[in-house]
């Protein structure tokens, strides 16, 4: 039988965290609601968690996923989190996730108050499978979803890629592109995808 | 895949792991899903059955947001689905979690970890209840989310609705000098042997229980609950007996009550027994109807503490005798909670062999967060938690230390915080180190900057001005002062989005509550200031509002009341004291021009409230010029009755409580006949006119209402009526009438504002 997951997250990392002002996306997000700028969501409301360390930062929430601009582990970037979707095929939960932080993250780059302030880092993005009824954190998981997340991730232009998973067994199982020899930058992997 | 699991659900893989009665509840709830879903069940029903499951409803739940231009349609796939009235379906919602006491394993606080980031936001928040909250929930999740706190010994059950909720007790419980007893194994008796109790499911509003091991100290707030108790000793034939100073009829929200004492020593093995007794008259004799006079504190005010306890003491005559009032007794001795590592003191040699920028840090840290026990070289730390939250990665860090320094030893505070219990002293740099790399180690608990917020506009369908986001922003002030301002370290803020006060602003030394004004067509959130309550003696006195203030202007109006307390106190006076000392009037008169309201053109962020990027008000009240002579003379009358008001509590203070009350009904009367205006520019002032005007074109066509309390406000006008005041009423009698007359001077603006089509 072949898996189904739900609840896939994607982070794509900032180049530079230190462009980052989070008060700026409280406006940004209240924006992108009232413009629809996101295709394929509801966008409901702004979570602000600027006060929590090293938190989500600033949130977009939408009816069945959010957007943040998150700094979990000192590490600044865009997550884009499925909280809500039926069991499917791995490499479409993938793709999908993938998909949406991408379009994100340029909609961030491109945003005329940050002044191209913000880039992203491509080459350290992130996957997590949030449910661990579907994937426990686990080496059967890990064998059974990395062939698919590196096929994804070679489809769209990374080559060379080093995947790493969290050793917590607490923790969702995830897979982090820890070093690659190439990695298309976020036009690209849009377009790709 | 050997070990994932496809093909299973929640329910088939934790399988036994939930004990069976708590599955069958589920499993039922989980059917009533299903029948909502298939329209066979009415959404009131289900509405009170996931309420008492915990699953609440959430802002924008209507399917409406306004976008700070708009009312936007919020298109939930549901279409017309519903889970109550008005709360679309698929609309995210809130998880309440309840953790008696506060208390939370180590497995429970990563399962809990592990919810958050599953179904939430990886947010979990503290509430003033000591429970847990998840934001963002969809409700067909929830069935699997009780599973698996099931599975850890969690339920959901009775966190919300018409039951007795969360019991809560003082968090040092057991670790503290100041305590008669540990109030921890009877919190927990009372907890469980209540907890689907059929005498308290036919309840017409919820109850809270709390628990307090001493007097002075305000962790247990036994002052402000349904039924507080309080342990205490007595010698009865030369023998040390424990027991509870026994209080009833307590409570915050709209109208504040302090509870009454019932019984100055109720026996331990008398303490479940009269529980329930109290629990069956409120079942019994407290109010259906009108739910804004359900709560148990107007059924003890309207028999009075004496025939209420007559009443009670007969109902506990009747109560079949239950081997589980005294069953506990025999482990109450038992030590349960036990220190993992020996008590060793800290030597100073270890602090100063910190690096000096740690050291620094360590030493303010350990001023405010550490609570000495009372076993030896023992202490208890303090976790701050800003605005109650933590994620599900800093959960995992605390239980890596927890387990390693004191093992399943933590609590949930009412100040949104939680402590560690049990760290050995000579462990305490390490303990800390861990905790700053979790970035837990936010120092001045339960100071100034330790400020407590409802969830207010963030989240909650009831909230009117941002409490989280004053909060905020006044955390972010204060945490640097205190460093330089010791005098004002020991001060409490807390901020409520309306008035029903779920931050407990009525104990605060500083307390605030959520309401909004129009000035020049633009509504503008404000908050109504409140000075004068006190968080120590278990919430031992409540404050009184001075006036609303607009948001943005709350750190001024806080800056302007502490540097005018600091300037002429007397030696030693707090500031509840020197409020009482001044007069509300001389404190208000300093902070008269803080009242101003910057025009739009010049300060435009004015018209948003904290954290908030959206216009606050609507602004497109397409008024002409007639409609505007009829809203300055609307508005100059509504004026007049928070003029009066005021006057009212100057009175009360002022030891003239009838006329407090006379006062505080005339201004409610003003306010009235202000929006009867609207229909009758001739209207005189005359009770009976003003009274027959409001009825019928306000209170019979429901345009007073209010969207959430229904008649609640207009009643308190109706009420008055029949039953004027009296210059004999008493101080208790006055300070109801106050509290109902701000309600109802708030309402008639929030009515006006609905009127101007500014919803």
């Amino acid at each position: 039988m072949s898996i189904q997951i739900q609840q896939v997250s994607v982070k794509i990392p900032l180049a530079s965290p230190k462009g980052l002002d989070l008060d700026a996306f409280i406006p940004i997000f209240h924006e992108w609601i009232r413009e629809h700028r996101i295709d394929n969501e509801l966008l409901i409301d702004v979570a602000d968690y600027r006060h929590v360390p090293n938190g989500p930062g600033v949130m977009l929430i939408a009816n069945e996923a959010h957007y943040a601009m998150d700094s979990e582990g000192g590490k600044a970037g865009l997550l884009f989190c499925k909280r809500r979707d039926p069991l499917g095929d791995p490499e479409a939960a993938f793709r999908h996730a993938l998909g949406q932080a991408a379009t994100a993250a340029r909609l961030i780059e491109k945003e005329a108050s940050l002044e191209g302030s913000l880039t992203f880092d491509t080459s350290r993005i992130q996957m997590r499978v949030l449910s661990r009824l579907t994937a426990p954190n686990t080496p059967a998981t890990r064998s059974a979803l990395e062939p698919i997340w590196r096929q994804l991730l070679a489809a769209v232009g990374f080559s060379g890629a080093e995947l790493i998973s969290p050793a917590d067994s607490r923790q969702p199982f995830g897979l982090a592109v820890h070093s690659c020899a190439a990695a298309p930058d976020l036009a690209a992997l849009l377009t790709a995808l | 895949m050997s070990d994932t699991n496809n093909s299973q659900t929640w329910a088939q893989q934790l399988g036994d792991s939930i004990p069976t009665p708590m599955a069958d509840e589920i499993d039922a709830f989980e059917t009533n899903i299903t029948l909502r879903k298939a329209g066979k069940l009415d959404p009131k029903i289900f509405a009170e059955a996931r309420l008492r499951r915990g699953a609440y409803g959430q802002r924008y739940d209507n399917g409406r947001r306004h976008d700070g231009s708009k009312t936007q349609e919020l298109l939930y796939p549901s279409g017309d689905l519903v889970k109550g009235p008005e709360t679309v379906w698929d609309a995210p919602g809130m998880m309440r979690i309840k953790s008696p006491m506060g208390i939370a394993s180590n497995v429970q606080l990563e399962t809990l970890a592990d919810l958050a980031e599953e179904y939430s936001d990886s947010i979990l928040h503290v509430t003033t209840r000591q429970e847990i909250q998840l934001h963002f929930v969809h409700i067909d999740s929830t069935p699997d989310i009780m599973r698996r706190l099931a599975a850890v010994g969690i339920t959901t059950r009775e966190a919300c609705g018409n039951s007795v909720r969360n019991v809560t007790a003082c968090q040092f419980a057991g670790g503290c000098s100041t305590a008669a007893f540990d109030v921890t194994p009877y919190a927990k008796a009372t907890t469980y042997y209540l907890l689907g109790h059929k005498d308290i499911q036919d309840f017409g509003r919820k109850f809270k229980i709390a628990f307090s091991g001493c007097k002075p100290n305000p962790c247990g707030m036994a002052m402000f609950h349904d039924i507080g108790c309080v342990a205490v000793t007595k010698e009865i034939d030369g023998e040390v007996k424990r027991g509870f100073e026994f209080f009833v009829g307590g409570g915050l929200g709209a109208v504040p009550f302090q509870a009454q004492l019932l019984d100055e020593f109720v026996p331990e093995h008398e303490l479940l027994p009269l529980c329930q007794a109290v629990c069956r008259v409120f079942s019994r004799l407290g109010e259906r109807k009108n739910r804004a006079r359900a709560r148990l504190k107007f059924l003890v005010k309207k028999l009075g503490i004496e025939e209420f306890r007559k009443v009670v003491a007969e109902e506990r005559e009747t109560i079949p005798e239950d081997e589980r009032w005294t069953a506990y007794l025999d482990d109450v001795g038992v030590i349960t909670e036990t220190p993992l590592r020996e008590g060793r003191a800290l030597e100073q040699s270890a602090i100063d062999g910190l690096d000096d920028l740690v050291r620094e840090r360590f030493e303010y840290w350990r001023k405010h967060n550490i609570w000495q026990q009372p076993q030896t070289n023992y202490v208890t730390a303090t976790v701050r938690l800003p605005l109650g939250d933590f994620t599900s990665r800093q959960v995992r860090m605390l239980t890596d230390i927890t387990r390693k320094f004191t093992g399943d030893t933590v609590r949930f505070t009412a100040e949104q915080n939680l402590v560690v219990r049990h760290v050995s002293e000579a462990d305490l740099p390490d303990f800390y180190q861990e905790l700053a790399d979790a970035g837990l180690a936010s120092p001045g608990a339960s100071t100034i900057a330790d400020i407590v917020a409802c969830p207010g506009t963030d989240t909650c369908k009831l909230g009117i001005s941002a409490s989280r986001g004053l909060a905020s922003e006044l955390e972010k002030k204060f945490a640097k002062r205190l460093y330089q301002d010791p005098e004002v370290e020991n001060l409490h803020i807390k901020a409520s989005g309306c008035f029903n006060s779920c931050s407990q602003h009525h104990v605060a030394d500083l307390g605030f509550l959520g309401v909004s004004r129009i000035v020049d067509g633009r509504r503008i959130a404000h908050f109504q200031f409140v000075l004068g309550g006190q968080w120590a003696n278990n919430g031992g006195a409540y404050g009184l509002a001075i006036g609303a203030y607009p948001s943005k202007r709350i750190p001024e109006v806080i800056d302007r009341t502490l540097a005018f307390w600091k300037a002429e106190r007397e030696e030693g006076e707090d500031l509840k004291g020197f409020v009482a000392r001044m007069g509300r009037a001389t404190i208000k008169k300093q902070l008269e021009d803080l009242r101003k309201i910057p025009s739009y053109e010049e300060q435009p962020d004015f018209y948003t409230d904290w954290g908030d990027a959206r216009e606050y008000t609507i602004g497109d009240l397409g008024t002409g010029e007639c409609a505007g002579e009829v809203v300055s003379i609307v508005d100059f009358g509504l004026q007049d009755a928070e003029r009066r008001l005021f006057e009212a509590q100057l009175d009360l203070e002022g030891g003239k409580p009838g006329q407090a009350s006379v006062a505080a009904y005339k201004s409610m009367l003003t306010a009235a006949k202000a929006l009867i205006m609207v229909f009758n520019i001739d209207i005189q002032e005359d009770a009976d006119r003003v009274v027959a005007d409001f009825r019928k074109h306000f209170h019979e066509t429901k345009r007073f209402h209010d969207p959430f309390a229904g008649a609640k406000f207009a009643n308190y006008l109706l009420k008055r009526y029949e039953n004027p005041p009296s210059i004999e009423d008493d101080g208790l009698v006055a300070r109801e009438a106050i509290d109902e007359a701000l309600l109802f001077v708030e309402a008639a603006q929030g009515c006006y504002q609905r009127m101007q089509g500014d919803i």
